[in-house]
């Protein structure tokens, strides 16, 4: 299956969407790391798996542990996913309030994801979950929070 | 520890052969179900990378070679299957580093094929 086919077979909100894939496949890391820049480590509150993790954060899946993360770096919580000029914003996804996903916004207003061991694309916010994938690991779910921080100089 | 052993990771029987083929179909189907997965939970309880895990000494020098080759999350079964772990607080979630450190201590183990 060509590799666009088969993220839209994961991904059906993808099909009749505007997309890019940016990067190639790796597993050197994760959405968490997408939203830092960081292309070399995978965060995840999961030690088994050899991730890095802050010290100060509890190794918790609920998506409050995921805003103090977050927040530790600087963001806050907002209401809107509407880009603002002066803001960075990133989105969590969560089911049943466990986090899912986390993506970044770009200046443009369009997102960027690292999709788990996937690749990076660039996408409009809710295409990732408005149709339910058939593979358990690419359902996001919602969106569970958005937070803010102003963005560098 | 695991032991050092001549045959380790060599194909020589039928029945080498047979295990090999299910260790690289049981390697394609976790990469393929977990490919999404964003915090690794599934990728760890995944019941292809379970039954590596159960293959024991036999799969080190197969899990090492797919590492080196740039495949993904092989920490745990590694340390689960050799009782070791040689990577450092400041490598953790660094994959190029840990994937050294991994293969560094295969071969001085001997389980690098």
């Amino acid at each position: 299956m060509p590799d666009d086919r088969r993220l839209e077979h994961r991904l059906p909100g993808l099909e009749d969407a505007s997309y890019q894939v940016t990067s190639r496949q790796t597993t050197d890391y994760n959405c968490i790391a997408w939203v830092f820049g960081d292309t070399e480590r995978w965060w995840s509150p999961v030690a088994q798996l050899g991730s890095y993790w802050p010290p100060e954060i509890p190794r918790s899946l609920d998506v409050g542990t995921f805003i103090a993360l977050f927040e530790l770096h600087g963001f806050e919580v907002c209401e809107s996913e509407e880009l603002e000029s002066d803001y960075e914003k990133i989105a969590i996804f969560a089911v049943d309030e466990y986090f899912t996903h986390v993506a970044r916004q770009l200046l443009d207003g369009r997102w960027t994801s690292k999709l788990g061991n996937d690749v990076d694309i660039e996408h409009q916010l809710h295409d990732l979950i408005r149709r339910e994938s058939p593979f358990p690991q690419y359902r996001y779910g919602a969106v569970a929070a958005l937070l803010r921080r102003p963005r560098p100089e | 520890m695991v032991s050092q052993k001549p045959r380790l990771g060599r194909i020589e029987t039928e029945a080498d052969a047979e295990l090999y083929k299910e260790f690289r179909h049981l390697v394609e189907q976790w990469k393929e179900d977990t490919m999404g997965d964003s915090i690794g939970l599934q990728t760890l309880a995944h019941p292809a990378h379970l039954r590596i895990v159960a293959m024991g000494e036999r799969a080190l020098p197969w899990i090492l070679s797919d590492l080196e080759a740039g495949g993904g999350h092989w920490y745990a079964a590694l340390e689960a299957i050799s009782g070791e772990n040689p990577v450092g607080t400041e490598e953790q979630g660094n994959g190029k580093q840990m994937r050294a450190s991994w293969l560094r201590l295969g071969r001085q183990r001997g389980w690098v094929a």
